[in-house]
């Protein structure tokens, strides 16, 4: 999903000013897209307090190597690729693709309004979290943040083929442990 | 619509947002990191190497001032060595 041309370039702009020091700009950048990341931190880690620890590294990260993002890619998506790696590590590093984060009682505040209190909203973020990492990550990028499955490849850096492979299975995972917490 | 169509309309919609002040947070943990001299490997291996390429060009630049020469003879301290001279010393004693 790539962002038009002039947002690119006020995000250049803003990338510019904060490799010159100017912390303005760069938590211009922050408020810009953490919502981005925190759906892609919360999707993967679940709404607990390490999705936002892994959301600031997120951003510390990117400052430390601002001078090194040419604007080759979007912004949004080179935020995306590193929360994914990321989130990726913290769940190798504690072997957690449990639900567990989910209820653990230190909720984030959720975005629209009461839709997490939903039963089938609850439902999909107990499932999504559920989820093996390698399908989850493919799941939260094509069909939360709807990025191509050509994007999706680049972004996790496998093939195609695989990134529809994974969706597949992905998705029949999410059928069946829906299905299950629907009969608890 | 199907189980899965429900499922993927509502991934489609989920949203989440950080707490309130993540952003003061986050240039505030940046500063803090700044202050504190975090190790930045990059920057030693920078450094690293930078004083390795001076040390052996001022080495270099030695050898040539004293030897005159930057050949390997001169390198390795032989430009001046004849090989009869342990002779001569031994015969003249």
């Amino acid at each position: 999903m790539e962002k038009l041309r002039p947002d690119n370039d006020y995000d250049l702009e803003l990338i510019q000013k904060s490799i010159d020091g100017d912390m303005d700009s760069f938590k211009q950048i922050v408020e810009k897209y953490q919502n981005k990341v925190a759906r892609v931190t919360t999707s993967m880690l679940g709404r607990s307090y390490e999705a936002e620890d892994v959301g600031q590294e997120v951003f510390i990260r990117f400052h430390n190597s601002i001078s090194k993002f040419k604007g080759d890619s979007n912004l949004g998506t080179y935020l995306v690729r590193i929360a994914i790696n990321l989130c990726l590590n913290s769940i190798k590093k504690e072997n957690k693709f449990k639900t567990s984060s989910l209820s653990n009682g230190n909720d984030l505040s959720l975005g629209g309004d009461e839709e997490t209190k939903n039963d089938i909203a609850s439902l999909i973020n107990h499932a999504l979290c559920s989820l093996k990492p390698e399908f989850r990550s493919v799941v939260v990028l094509r069909n939360i943040e709807g990025y191509t499955t050509k994007e999706t490849a680049a972004i996790l850096e496998i093939p195609q083929g695989t990134v529809l492979s994974r969706l597949s299975r992905g998705h029949d995972k999410l059928r069946e442990i829906i299905i299950k917490l629907e009969q608890i | 619509m199907n189980k899965l169509d429900a499922i993927t309309e509502e991934l489609s919609k989920y949203n989440a947002t950080f707490n309130d002040g993540f952003s003061s947070h986050v240039i505030e943990k940046i500063q803090d990191r700044k202050s504190n001299g975090s190790v930045d490997i990059m920057k030693i291996t920078q450094w690293v190497t930078l004083s390795g390429i001076a040390s052996v060009s001022l080495l270099l630049l030695m050898i040539y001032f004293t030897e005159g020469s930057l050949n390997m003879d001169a390198v390795v301290g032989l430009i001046n060595y004849s090989p009869d001279e342990p002779l001569l010393t031994s015969l003249t004693l």
